[in-house]
């Protein structure tokens, strides 16, 4: 479970999904539906991030189940964007806090924009602790409508 | 139409590397410098040492693809390249060209070499090296397909360089020096650690312990001023000491 901070304070409450009837299931999938939509986990005493099948295809890579190859993740953001990205992993590892970002990712001959949120917890197993987050791809402006089967 | 003479057209380059601000501005402005003496590509690097096996690592700012370097170290070049170890020994800008080669000096490790750059269109370079103000020693390194440069353009083309350096100064991220800190070794253990190895699987890559990888990994940890791994591998990604 991730600490309560400020910057959560738009999350919904759990008061709120009991009155509603919303599963947090239903919340991921909601929140996930018609976008390429990840979770990844940074182990912050190893040095190595762990993603789901859709951050590989996101960033363009080919899927894996060990840990991500940084440096060919890395050679899929714009160069632009790169420094600071780093510069948030750096504070975010050394400081123990979530964040969120906006970088661009290659996309074909162009780039996409992509978002992450993260957020710092400690795990009994995992003294260092880790950051855990999700990833997606900022595509709503291009989509105003679309409707699933079921 | 009037045709730019060719101090104009080194004042122009003067002048837009004196404004450049941003990294941005310096990218274009490389690009620009390279276009007006026909050649293809610029890249900006630390000098390379004795013990350094990859280029990539060295890398500050390029108009070459990242691709490039990787493939360029993925062939071991750097160790067989003749013109890095004539740089290390000289204050002289140096040139280099496949047809001024001659047959004895065509080695297989030469051909090797050769059918890379032709494989990306370059057949000609000029590298040029220049001491910053804190000592640290930059290299410009221009490659293209033209005819060697005469006299004259490459007395330009050192003093534009110049000014490459100087507007690179001006922007370049105020970082204390920091890319000798880590010893070859050290980088090569973080730059397996940023490839998702474990401690035990970079030691059977590299017939080192455990231990002993784990060790290099906490020198470089101390010596980037890193408190994990997780941050020494974005910085040592942010500072390019890895890539």
């Amino acid at each position: 479970m991730l600490p309560h901070h400020e910057s959560h304070r738009f999350a919904l409450s759990a008061e709120d999904q009991q009155r509603l009837g919303i599963s947090d299931r239903d919340i991921v999938t909601l929140v996930s539906a018609y976008r390429r939509f990840a979770i990844w986990r940074f182990d912050l005493a190893t040095g190595h991030v762990f993603a789901s099948a859709a951050a590989f295809d996101i960033l363009g890579l080919d899927y894996t189940t060990g840990p991500m190859n940084m440096v060919a993740v890395t050679a899929r953001i714009h160069p632009e964007d790169l420094p600071v990205l780093m510069e948030t992993y750096e504070r975010a590892s050394k400081d123990c806090v979530g964040y969120h970002n906006l970088y661009r990712v290659r996309d074909g001959e162009s780039y996409k924009f992509v978002r992450s949120v993260a957020g710092f917890r400690r795990l009994p197993d995992c003294p260092a602790g880790e950051i855990v987050g999700v990833i997606y791809e900022l595509n709503d402006l291009h989509q105003f409508v679309a409707f699933a089967d079921d | 139409m009037t045709l730019m003479n060719f101090q104009d057209r080194q004042s122009l380059l003067i002048t837009e590397l004196s404004s450049v601000r941003t990294r941005g501005a310096f990218i274009a402005a490389l690009k620009r410098v390279a276009a007006a003496f026909s050649l293809h590509h610029v890249t900006l690097l630390r000098m390379p040492g004795p013990d350094d096996r990859d280029l990539a690592p060295l890398v500050l700012e390029t108009t070459y693809a990242p691709q490039f370097f990787r493939d360029f170290d993925r062939h071991g070049l750097l160790s067989i390249c003749p013109t890095s170890h004539r740089l290390q020994a000289s204050l002289l800008p140096q040139t280099w060209a496949l047809k001024a080669v001659t047959e004895d000096e065509k080695t297989p490790e030469w051909q090797t070499l050769a059918g890379f750059m032709i494989g990306y269109g370059i057949t000609m370079g000029i590298v040029i090296a220049m001491t910053g103000l804190d000592g640290e020693r930059l290299v410009l390194r221009y490659d293209g397909e033209r005819d060697c440069l005469q006299m004259d353009e490459l007395n330009a083309l050192n003093m534009v360089s110049t000014h490459v350096f100087e507007a690179y100064a001006a922007i370049r991220p105020r970082e204390p020096a920091l890319p000798h800190a880590l010893s070859a070794r050290e980088l090569e253990v973080v730059r397996w650690t940023a490839q998702g190895k474990t401690s035990a699987e970079i030691g059977q890559i590299l017939s080192l312990s455990d231990h002993t990888v784990n060790a290099y990994l906490n020198n470089a940890i101390k010596k980037l001023d890193c408190v994990n791994r997780t941050q020494l591998v974005a910085k040592a990604i942010r500072l390019k000491l890895i890539a």
